[in-house]
């Protein structure tokens, strides 16, 4: 039996058990499909009951490549206890029964589960109940079906209301897995999950819980291609969220003693909006060695990194009207910020403002707030500055926040922003796509040579993808979507992670995605 | 005290039996997992107030035979004094009851109380739970705390000078609804020669016990009555069926629309054993179908 896996996000993957694609939903009425997964499955007792009895694992155990984590009956606390605690083995599929219902299937799949299967939807079809991915309905009180599924068209067709409803609720399963598959692929299941678990307290607590839990975790994709909606506080511990404020404090090292700070604009780059032109336009040569940071909800960016993700790509609920707990968590953010500056100004109103202050007492540094933008422009031209080129600032910051190391280069080409830097020949290039830098050459060269995310590979001539069984070792700090830089003694080349470096060689399925050889002997 | 009279089989023909439950102090094991009968036994129990209690419920009804329950040991003296169980035959002898029916676990069962129920001239027969023939399940899933042997043993000493009733409990805790009707029809095949009657007894959810835990986590399901007539069915040796809690979410259970008439016709196939009383027929057979088939991917019931 062949479990391969063909991308990983987070702890979401998608994959196939032998030919059955995952994830995947066993119907249970289906003695085929039953059968077959039988043979594959392991056979344990619930988690919960191990406690109650100590002798009985033994009698039921029985090994199979299906590994299942039996959650049912289980409080959020010991539920992410379960999921987190005891995933030590990625290669195997992960199949969690009993609980799939089309509210909770996206957090499954967030947390990991490769196999579920229909057994609540045949249960609440037992008890007269009718499944939608936000909540449940009495079927005696529902005189018409919000639902379009082939059961419910032909509701009158079903001699019985518990066949009716298994087939309903079987089918509304099914289709939330299609969805949260779809936005898997699409590196959004995180938006998924978010609007669904709003629908249940308990589901918004496991949510919690394993946003703490996850914290670190290199599983978790650091640049997507997707757009993200940090809607809700929920959005904020986001591993991404979490993951972007840990390296900007890290990362950020301005090159002047000079900050202005000012409001976020909806267009991203931040830069490229009509409002961000528009002042830096009218400040004109006031601005050069002045270090701008924006201010936004949740997030907070220098001008530096405008261009990583997420602060290129996310889209936030814009009303003027700021709540407290999103002045606070964005003021404490940019509080660290201020303190390396010894002059900071600001051109903000409203909420900005109010963040820029409350920052400002966190932090114990003044801020000078300048409405007038001629006033601004005068006194940015009274103050003693060194000037910088801001796009290799640009580039420094993007090779420390996504390489932790820095890179002489000696000229930038093209037009923001679809910037290349070039040492010589073309180094890195600004990956619009991903939010981040794709590498070349010499700089691919020296990220192998540090064993900076580079993949040692078996000897073989690389094609388009490789697999994990194909990886030597691998950097463990690589997350899905990373720039890694592949070799083996006739090859050097730049790819992308499908799976965490953790994984590779571990587990069976896609590892990498070529892009390009820097070096090819063959 | 409780006491009621109910119908049973005795020698092949339906008697009236008068049923007991003499509150003593209940039983001295009292560790299994699905049991909680000793919050009906009373601490301050005395052999007077027993022997009285039993007095007070023969006197009152008429009957052919009695049984008595103690929710423990008939055997164990902490229960039941020698001294007042022989004061119990007396009073037996003098109704004319045609049998007496007892419970007790197999460690009170020696050689001495075989010769007691010799001199006592009753037809006696005595209960024991063995539940299963797998050791494993009845020491680890019901912690019974005795031996498949220990059964064996205190059957040949008792079936010298008496009648041997073997319990069996129909699912266990964890154990899938497949394999506890797999379990069954196994136990009867070991205990028929060991047993002069097989009672089945469904499993009931009890208040305070390790199976009601399960059971409130939704980890455990009483069994489907579905799975108790395949078992009356297909066991070729007579077997009685009591489903106690019968259609009751707690208790041995259907779908609570055909569970009447299926209680009904296994109380009847007790009575009868004629396979041709299981007659009805309800859509839910299939749910019960798929649990068969799924609960070994589940590892939990599928319905509640």
């Amino acid at each position: 039996m062949r479990f391969r896996i063909e991308m990983q996000d987070g702890f979401a993957r998608t994959g196939k058990i032998e030919e059955v694609k995952t994830p995947h939903l066993i119907d249970l009425r289906n003695s085929q499909e039953v059968e077959f997964f039988k043979d594959i499955s392991e056979r344990k007792i619930p988690d919960t009951a191990e406690r109650l009895f100590p002798e009985a694992p033994e009698i039921f155990k029985k090994e199979g490549v299906v590994k299942k984590t039996i959650l049912k009956g289980t409080y959020p606390k010991e539920f992410v206890k379960l999921l987190i605690g005891k995933r030590d083995d990625f290669r195997y599929p992960r199949y969690i029964p009993s609980i799939a219902t089309p509210q909770n299937l996206s957090l499954l799949l967030y947390v990991g589960a490769d196999v579920v299967d229909n057994a609540s939807a045949l249960s609440k079809a037992h008890e007269g109940i009718y499944l939608t991915e936000v909540g449940e309905f009495v079927l005696q009180g529902l005189r018409e079906l919000p639902c379009s599924c082939p059961a419910c068209l032909s509701r009158d067709c079903y001699r019985s209301e518990y066949d009716f409803l298994a087939d309903h609720n079987t089918h509304a399963i099914e289709r939330e897995l299609a969805l949260a598959v779809k936005m898997l692929e699409s590196g959004r299941l995180r938006e998924l999950v978010e609007v669904r678990v709003k629908s249940d307290p308990q589901l918004t607590s496991i949510l919690r819980l394993i946003d703490n839990e996850v914290k670190g975790s290199a599983f978790f994709p650091r640049f997507r291609r997707s757009v993200m909606f940090p809607t809700s506080e929920d959005s904020a511990n986001r591993p991404e969220v979490e993951y972007y404020f840990k390296k900007l404090v890290e990362s950020y090292a301005p090159a002047s003693h000079i900050c202005l700070l000012i409001p976020c604009s909806a267009r991203k780059p931040y830069m490229t909006s009509k409002s961000h032109r528009t002042l830096r336009l009218k400040l004109g040569k006031a601005v050069r060695g002045v270090n701008e940071i924006i201010i936004s909800s949740p997030f907070i960016s220098p001008r530096e990194l405008e261009l990583i993700y997420p602060i290129s790509f996310y889209d936030t609920p814009t009303t003027g009207v700021w709540s407290e707990w999103e002045i606070e968590f964005v003021a404490s953010k940019l509080s660290t910020l201020l303190e390396r500056f010894e002059r900071v100004y600001a051109h903000l109103h409203g909420g900005y403002r109010e963040v820029a202050e409350r920052a400002s007492r966190i932090a114990g540094v003044d801020v000078e707030f300048v409405d007038d933008i001629g006033e601004l422009k005068r006194k940015l031209e009274n103050e003693e500055k060194r000037d910088f080129d801001l796009y290799h600032e640009m580039f420094r910051h993007m090779m420390r926040y996504q390489f932790d190391m820095e890179f002489e280069i000696d000229r930038i080409k093209g037009r923001y922003p679809n910037l290349e830097f070039f040492k010589g020949e073309r180094v890195a290039r600004v990956d619009t796509r991903y939010g981040n830098l794709d590498v070349y050459g010499e700089l691919a060269i020296h990220l192998k040579e540090n064993r900076i995310f580079s993949v040692e590979i078996e000897e073989f001539d690389v094609k388009g993808t490789i697999f994990s069984v194909g990886v030597r070792r691998a950097s463990e700090n690589i997350r899905p979507n990373d720039v890694v830089v592949y070799h083996n003694s006739n090859t050097v080349g730049v790819g992308r992670a499908l799976i965490p470096g953790e994984l590779m060689g571990d587990v069976d399925g896609k590892a990498i995605e070529s892009r390009r050889k820097v070096i090819s002997k063959n | 005290m409780k006491a009621w009279i109910e119908r049973e089989r005795l020698d092949g023909e339906i008697a009236d039996c008068l049923t007991l439950v003499l509150p003593t102090k209940g039983c001295s094991w009292d560790s299994c997992y699905m049991c909680n009968y000793t919050s009906e036994s009373d601490r301050n129990a005395t052999q007077d107030g027993i022997y009285s209690e039993f007095l007070k419920a023969v006197e009152k009804r008429d009957a052919d035979m009695v049984k008595i329950f103690t929710s423990g040991s008939f055997f164990d003296e902490r229960e039941v004094e020698k001294e007042t169980r022989e004061k119990i035959y007396r009073k037996v002898r003098e109704k004319g009851f045609r049998r007496l029916v007892v419970e007790s676990r197999p460690e009170f069962v020696s050689d001495e109380i075989a010769d007691e129920i010799l001199e006592s001239g009753i037809d006696f027969e005595v209960g024991i739970g063995v539940e299963t023939s797998n050791d494993d399940y009845r020491m680890k899933l019901i912690n019974k705390g005795f031996t498949f042997q220990d059964f064996v043993e205190a059957s040949r000493i008792l079936r010298k000078v008496g009648r041997v009733k073997a319990y069996l409990l129909l699912k266990p805790p964890l154990l899938t609804e497949r394999e506890a009707i797999d379990d069954i029809l196994r136990s009867v095949e070991d205990v028929k020669p060991h047993a002069d009657t097989i009672s089945l007894n469904l499993m009931t959810v009890h208040s305070g016990t390790v199976v009601e835990e399960l059971y409130l986590r939704g980890v455990y399901r009483p069994p489907w009555l579905w799975s108790a007539v395949e078992i009356l069915k297909k066991a070729r040796v007579d077997m009685i069926c009591d489903p106690v809690a019968g259609g009751k979410r707690r208790g041995p259970h259907n779908c609570f629309r055909c569970d009447r008439e299926v209680v009904g016709e296994i109380r009847k196939f007790s009575l009868t054993q004629d396979r041709s009383v299981f007659i009805t027929d309800c859509e839910c057979i299939e749910r019960w179908r798929i649990t068969i088939q799924a609960e070994e991917l589940t590892e939990s019931p599928v319905f509640p």
